[in-house]
């Protein structure tokens, strides 16, 4: 089963499962009103936190990226070279 | 320390942030007391819903928005070709 189906198998028995509790399938020890505001927000509070964990992500990917300062200016080097090659053989870099 | 590294633990305070505020604003407030002190420093209840439901909306729309464009572009080009062809 690859990731993609895993995940869809996950949400689509999730959704199954707020289903069965939303109308009343299943009982959940709660009073009514409590109930319903939690299966109500449940999927807005799982956006917001899927959003927050895309940005950690994001965060952690940034600050921890192994820099490598002789390898940039190896880089740079190896450019600069190219380009005076081509540029003695007539093309303009 | 770099300055990517201080980008990255921006977004990393970010988030944390956001969750912080935002679990505390849908999900602990309703049992909070009426008049308790901390609740002054949220919104009522209602836009912990409204705001994300419309993010959602916005965002669905503007990439709609973008897609319809390529689409349309792509297809003028395509007819264009076509015409030529058969001319």
């Amino acid at each position: 089963m690859t990731r993609f189906n895993r995940l869809l198998t996950y949400f689509f028995s999730a959704t199954a499962l707020w289903t069965l509790f939303y109308f009343d399938f299943l009982p959940l020890p709660l009073d009514d009103d409590v109930k319903y505001y939690f299966l109500q927000v449940l999927p807005f509070w799982l956006l917001i936190s899927f959003g927050c964990w895309c940005l950690w992500q994001l965060g952690m990917g940034v600050y921890s990226f192994g820099e490598c300062e002789q390898d940039y200016r190896d880089l740079l080097l190896e450019i600069k070279m190219a380009k005076d090659d081509l540029r003695t053989k007539g093309i303009s870099v | 320390m770099s300055t990517d590294k201080a980008f990255g633990l921006a977004l990393l305070g970010l988030s944390g942030v956001i969750f912080t505020y935002y679990t505390i604003w849908a999900l602990f407030s309703p049992f909070l007391p009426e008049d308790a002190a901390l609740l002054a420093y949220f919104p009522a209840r209602e836009w912990a819903i409204r705001l994300p439901a419309l993010a959602v909306c916005i965002l669905f729309g503007a990439v709609g928005f973008g897609m319809g464009v390529v689409l349309v572009k792509r297809g003028r080009a395509r007819r264009g070709r076509g015409r030529e062809r058969i001319l």
